[in-house]
């Protein structure tokens, strides 16, 4: 059966050795264990004495050069012996590097092509025997430890093939695509295809839903009923009959409380139960089973229904996952309730045996030509030509990927758009929580502590549910920013268009109702985004992908059986990424660090591999510069360049992560020459960047990521000096945790004064009309900005500076419509007219406490955590000196008669921690905090003294 | 194959459950312990019949517990290479497909379903198929043991439809 084995001399065998004797002739049958040859060789023993002897300097006698040892080599396989190599002739010495070469070729009646649970799948002979005829087999790399086989099969049914049977079974499948013109593709399901948490919160609100839902079918009914009582009245009792339809809509009576604004977002999530899914310590036992503690919500990203249906025609569709084999399941039967587009192709964690990267060769191992791989994550499949990447899916805030415990943290240096660096960071489990002790290390688990950990993780998550902290806290907001509103509103001096402003959300979100005449003090903010279109995108592709390669496929050249070079999906892949940046010519500056040789850095090789040529220096070829600061000497030197564009960082990781060039007119980093009149557009934005601060509640993580993003001004500029003047004055401030740095102000002023002119000092005049109520509205912001923080009040203390000087921003919330293209820059919850800016704070906060944590001072009561948080944030309002550049109106309100001259005073010494942090009500924060020391004290006394 | 076998099984019992009730819990936990277990010796415990003697307690120094040795018999299933057995197919792939006899499972090969049988990857549930018949899960197939791997707790069998009579049972 099959054609016959070649068999090799072991390695382990004492070479050189000299053959002696054949002992079997072809036609012979042979069993394991048989002696197929004698040889002989030299002992170890008499070599090392000849050496020895050599070295001294005797003669060894020829007789002593003679092999003194006999050995024999025994089949490892039955059979019956076809035929001996050239080499095998009775005197042949053969070395080491000869062992390699087949010596006798066997027939096997049966070649045990299928394996399973050490037993061949034909044949039934047991393959287990673990004796030194097996040895080498069993060192041999690969998931079995049977020579050249391959675990095949998607489930863990433990059914591995040699590499022929392999290759045949490839060879099958493939002309079955073929022949349904179909390639196959590899799906990943967490991020990708859906999202996936285990917060409480989503089952609460879908139950709210649901419950609401409720009440309006049943007031619907009852008005039904009533309605078919009136007219069975009025048609006096023959209306029976007739009066089953009622014409009127029904009115629903309006519902008790506000209805949950999430609900068409959550409308498709659906949840689960895993059976295996038990509290931490359980131990399965017979009979008693404990019940699985855990729900799971899962949302199908938009559109997932048509994007499997109509690429299930064109695609043979595969999930590999991360997540346990129960999980995928699920979600197949979510997703796929009807097994017809996956169909049982599912391979995951539990089979694929590796719990931090995937393989293309566990599924195809000998050919991966017809292969497309869809996957959020690039990192875990190497560099799989095949990956098509898609941006993560994130639909419920800061969960992340709850199966990617195993995998390092996403990088949010590989896309800092605010939505990725949030979902990084919320990823991490160290940034799950905005707490400031990270209780998990961030590194990359081992196996065995990471199922630990994922299972901590999740309990976390359910525990610390970070969708109600988010709803939570943008209530908090809204209701501050809604009194500050309300206040200036009594004051007299706010407009009507402020109201606008200071509702954006309200008025926006779906289940809006009017806001004023509203009953309730807060509204219910939609936190999750339903919207998405990344399955579009990624659809195009694949059509084009496999278009392309049946294209090639039907040109071949007939009746010729080789496969055109075409058909090729790696290949086509490229090919499609080629044309993205095709033409640019890429120089980087202040992107790529020193110490990274740039052809080996990251975004050096995706830019060309996306197609671009990328140089190191600035010449006339060059189209763009991308850069992550300003001021460079490349940009100096780019404004001069009629044909170099300068853009920022962010275009080419959209461009890339869209697979399309972006128009760079939203990118464009303004240019040092036209410094002065960005900057005037910048301190009229002042004016305005107040007044929607109070709206959307952003504090300072939103002027965080809007530092990050660029923006469309309204005028077409693109004013992006905050990020220098972030840049400038925070790290003086981080380092030192005191105060932004003299110097820097100075230097801030100067560039501030020389961008002053009319239409700024207009602008200012204006600003200082409504400075009354405006600054009402810092103070809340700076509070928000701050209550979501950490104990970072080094991080606030140059906030309400950098904000009042520079922030640039126009009256509009910074949105999708502004940039062309799927929402990749806004996260999940926030792209869209109904983004909202807080959901964006609150991420990149969570981002901020690692970088501007720092070690409490002993007296350095006021920054710990512990401290109710609006009382700190309070106190985190510091009195700015002399020397900081804020407008008059602003100043005349942040003193305090008392704290301002202590401020002032103090400036420029050696501040203690204690005064660092006071503001107006410093003083009272003090006082309490001594109060409940001395309180202390006295307990500890007390119990001292009863003892 | 099915067996009549005598076996005995040993109880350890916590002396909280001394009292009267202590023949009636032995009872339940010979059931509890013994059935649906498979030892590579005797195969698939299937059913306890009768429950010949549980014995006299033995109080184990040190621990309290006491040791009742049970003699029962039970019903036993252990697969032997040759037999013939019908089975539900519950998983196929392009490498074979897995059936289920009772406990057991048995796997047949592709290589070993009749040369005709084709395997259909787009099928709905994927599936084997000839022109006379479908095998896709579900479907009751009558197969021969070509090979059993007895493991100290665990049995498992290749089979073959590839001789006459064998494959997907029609009724």
């Amino acid at each position: 059966m099959g054609d016959s084995t070649p068999l090799t001399l072991r390695a382990d065998l004492p070479y050189p050795i000299t053959l002696t004797r054949l002992v079997l002739v072809p036609g012979q049958p042979v069993r394991r264990g048989d002696r197929l040859l004698e040889y002989s060789f030299l002992s170890a023993t008499q070599r090392k004495e000849n050496e020895a002897a050599l070295k001294q300097g005797k003669t060894v006698p020829p007789e002593k050069h003679k092999n003194d040892m006999v050995g024999s080599w025994e089949s490892p396989i039955d059979g019956e012996i076809v035929r001996w190599g050239e080499a095998a002739k009775t005197g042949t010495v053969i070395e080491r590097r000869q062992a390699s070469k087949p010596l006798v070729w066997v027939e096997q009646p049966c070649t045990h092509p299928v394996q399973i649970h050490g037993m061949c799948g034909v044949c039934g002979a047991d393959l287990t025997n673990d004796d030194y005829l097996s040895r080498p087999a069993a060192e041999e790399p690969g998931p079995s430890r049977y020579p050249g086989s391959f675990e095949l099969a998607h489930d863990a049914l433990g059914v591995t093939v040699s590499t022929n049977e392999a290759k045949r079974l490839e060879t099958l499948s493939r002309d079955t695509l073929l022949s349904s013109r179909r390639l196959s593709l590899i799906v990943d399901l967490d991020q990708t295809i859906i999202h996936t948490t285990v917060d409480p919160t989503v089952g609460e609100w879908m139950n709210e839903i649901m419950e609401d839902e409720e009440e309006e079918r049943r007031a619907k009914e009852e008005e039904e009923e009533k309605e078919k009582k009136d007219k069975a009245v009025e048609e006096g009792g023959e209306g029976d009959k007739s009066a089953v339809r009622s014409t009127t809509p029904p009115m629903s009576p309006p519902p008790k409380r506000e209805k949950n604004p999430n609900a068409e977002a959550l409308k498709d999530v659906a949840r689960f139960q895993l059976a295996d899914d038990l509290p931490p310590g359980a131990v399965k036992t017979k009979g008693r089973r404990p019940e699985p503690v855990r729900w799971y919500y899962t949302k199908p990203r938009p559109g997932l229904t048509k994007f499997l249906s109509s690429l299930s025609e064109l695609y043979e569709m595969h999930v590999y996952t991360m997540g346990t084999r129960t999980y995928a399941d699920a979600i197949c039967r979510v997703i796929d309730p009807e097994g017809k587009i996956f169909g049982g192709r599912i391979l995951s964690r539990d089979e694929s045996g590796s719990m931090s990267s995937k393989s293309l060769v566990r599924l195809f191992p000998t050919d991966q030509s017809m292969v497309v791989v869809i996957d959020d994550r690039s990192d875990v499949w190497g560099d799989c030509p095949n990956l098509v990447k898609v941006v993560p899916y994130d639909f419920f805030i800061g969960i992340g990927d709850i199966n990617g415990s195993f995998l390092p943290p996403t990088q949010p240096a590989v896309t800092p758009i605010p939505a990725a660096a949030a979902a990084a960071a919320a990823s991490s489990p160290s940034t799950a929580a905005s707490s400031p002790g990270p209780e998990t290390p961030p590194e990359i688990p081992s196996t065995e502590d990471g199922l630990l950990l994922q299972s901590k993780l999740l309990d976390d998550l359910a525990e610390k549910r970070p969708l109600a902290k988010l709803e939570e806290e943008t209530e908090r907001a809204e209701e501050e920013a809604e009194s500050a509103a309300e206040a200036a509103e009594a004051e007299g001096s706010g407009k009507p268009e402020k109201d606008a402003t200071a509702e954006p959300q309200a008025a926006q979100a779906p289940a809006a109702q009017a806001h004023h005449p509203h009953p309730h003090p807060h509204h219910r903010k939609q936190l999750l985004n339903p919207e998405d279109h990344e399955l579009e995108r990624v659809a195009g592709i694949l059509r084009e992908v496999h278009s392309g390669f049946y294209k090639a496929f039907d040109d071949r050249v007939p009746g010729s059986n080789a496969m055109p070079l075409q058909c090729d999906t790696p290949l086509l892949i490229q090919e499609i990424k080629d044309q993205v940046l095709s033409g640019c010519v890429i120089a980087f500056t202040g992107v790529i660090p020193r110490n990274v040789v740039p052809e080996r850095s990251d975004i050096w090789q995706t830019a060309e591999s996306f197609g671009a040529l990328c140089v190191h220096e600035l010449n006339d070829k060059v189209t763009h510069l991308v850069t992550a600061t300003l001021g460079t000497e490349k940009m100096h030197r780019a404004a001069r360049m009629p044909r170099t564009q300068v853009v920022w960082l962010t275009w080419l990781q959209t461009s890339i992560a869209l697979w399309r060039r972006e128009p760079e007119d939203p990118f464009l980093a303004h240019r040092p020459s036209t410094g002065s009149g960005s900057r005037g557009v910048n301190s009229r934005a002042d004016s305005e960047d107040a007044k929607q601060a109070e709206g959307g509640g952003g504090g300072g993580g939103a002027a965080f990521g809007r530092a990050r993003e660029p923006e469309t001004d309204a005028d077409g500029d693109t004013p992006m000096t905050e990020e220098s003047g972030d840049t400038e004055s925070e790290g003086p401030v981080d380092a030192d945790g005191h105060h932004v740095s003299e110097d820097d102000l100075a230097q801030d002023a100067a560039v501030f004064d020389a961008a002053w002119d009319d239409d700024a000092q207009a602008e200012f005049d204006k600003f200082l009309e409504d400075g009354s109520d405006d600054d009402d509205d810092d103070d809340d912001e700076a509070h928000t900005a701050t209550d979501g923080g950490d104990n970072d009040d080094s991080s606030s203390d140059d906030e309400p500076v950098n904000r009042s000087r520079s922030r640039a921003e126009t009256p509009s919330v910074w949105s999708r419509a502004a940039t062309p293209g799927p929402s990749i820059l806004s996260r999940a919850g926030t792209p869209g007219p109904e983004q909202d800016p807080k959901h964006v704070r609150y991420a990149d906060e969570e981002n901020q406490p690692l970088e501007s944590v720092r070690q409490p001072q002993p007296g350095d009561i006021s920054s710990f955590p512990a401290l109710p948080p609006r009382k700190r944030a309070r106190l985190l309002l510091t009195a700015p000196t002399d020397d900081d550049d804020v407008p008059e109106a602003n100043r005349m309100n942040y003193t305090a008669p008392g704290s301002y001259g202590k401020e002032k005073g103090e400036a420029n010494g050696d501040m203690g921690p204690e005064t660092d942090g006071e503001g107006t009500e410093g003083t009272g924060g003090g006082a309490s905090e001594a109060e409940s020391e001395d309180e202390f004290a006295q307990m500890l006394a007390d119990s001292l003294a009863e003892e | 194959m099915f067996f009549l076998r005598q076996l005995t099984h040993t109880i350890l019992l916590h002396p909280s459950y001394f009292g009267a009730q202590l023949e009636d819990y032995l009872r339940q936990k010979l059931y509890e312990d013994v059935e649906g277990t498979c030892s590579g010796k005797y195969g698939y415990i299937i059913s306890v019949v009768t429950i010949n003697d549980i014995g006299e307690g033995k109080i184990m120094p040190g621990t309290g517990q006491a040791r009742f040795k049970c003699s029962y018999t039970a019903i036993v299933m252990k697969p032997f290479k040759g037999e013939v057995v019908d089975g539900k197919v519950v998983n196929v792939n392009k490498m074979g497909f897995f059936a289920m006899v009772g406990p057991l499972q048995v796997f047949v090969s592709s290589h070993l379903v009749h040369a005709d049988m084709k395997f259909d990857p787009n099928a709905s549930p994927q599936c084997y198929r000839s022109n006379d018949e479908v095998i896709q899960r579900d479907t009751c197939v009558r197969m021969e043991i070509v090979g059993c791997r007895i493991e100290a707790n665990d049995i498992f069998a290749i089979g073959t439809i590839k001789k006459d009579f064998m494959g997907q049972i029609q009724d």
